[in-house]
């Protein structure tokens, strides 16, 4: 499945939810969470089927940014 | 107070978590430090240990891409199924004796968040997968975006 804005956008806030500090996990939380809802919109569908169908792209997601992450420390 | 450790599995790579607790069984066990101080402490290390456990998984997905190896191991799970447990049971230890008055690092909602961060990872990495139907109503979802 090729990477759209919508999919990138949840990588992004399920990436944030983990990585936020103790004090923002929550406001992270319900990020995630909006725009899961906004995927499913009125589908018979939930936001764990969604998060299972992304499960892949998110293992991709953090290796990429790791990464990049990486790949700008001083040698 | 009841206390809000949970025991080592014999033989399971220990967490951050698990080495604070070893090393402060005295300070659990001081009945002259209250209850809720403890309880903020404890929590803030287990907050600590899933941060751990987050930088692991990617140190762990960088070098499995390196090898070609399968993305987690069962260490993995059983870390992720430990750290659930051990914050459930710190849960259950805030609800009972709350946290210190003048604590704001987190609220007890952000602390059932982060449990809520590690069901989702063991829901979507090793939970039932989807119906093909299901994954192929998601993707039309994504490819109409």
């Amino acid at each position: 499945m090729p990477r759209n804005e919508k999919i990138e956008a949840i990588l992004i806030a399920w990436d944030d939810f983990n990585r936020s500090t103790p004090a923002e996990k929550t406001r992270c939380m319900h990020r995630l969470n909006a725009l899961l809802d906004e995927a499913i919109g009125d589908r018979p569908l939930t936001r764990e089927n969604l998060m299972t169908n992304l499960s892949g792209h998110y293992q991709e997601f953090r290796r990429t940014k790791k990464l990049r992450e990486q790949s700008r420390l001083p040698k | 107070m009841q206390t809000v450790f949970t025991p080592s599995l014999k033989g399971r790579k220990l967490t951050p978590f698990d080495r604070f607790e070893k090393s402060t069984r005295w300070f659990q066990e001081d009945a002259e430090i209250p209850d809720s101080i403890k309880v903020g402490l404890v929590a803030t290390v287990w907050l600590s240990s899933v941060e751990t456990f987050r930088e692991s998984e990617e140190d762990r997905l960088i070098s499995d891409a390196a090898n070609g190896t399968e993305n987690y191991s069962q260490g993995h799970k059983i870390v992720l199924t430990t750290l659930i447990s051990q914050g459930e049971v710190i849960l259950d230890a805030i609800k009972s004796f709350g946290l210190p008055p003048k604590f704001k690092e987190f609220s007890v909602e952000d602390f059932e968040s982060a449990i809520e961060s590690l069901y989702i990872s063991l829901r979507s990495e090793y939970g039932p997968k989807n119906h093909p139907k299901i994954d192929a109503q998601i993707d039309s979802i994504f490819n109409a975006a």
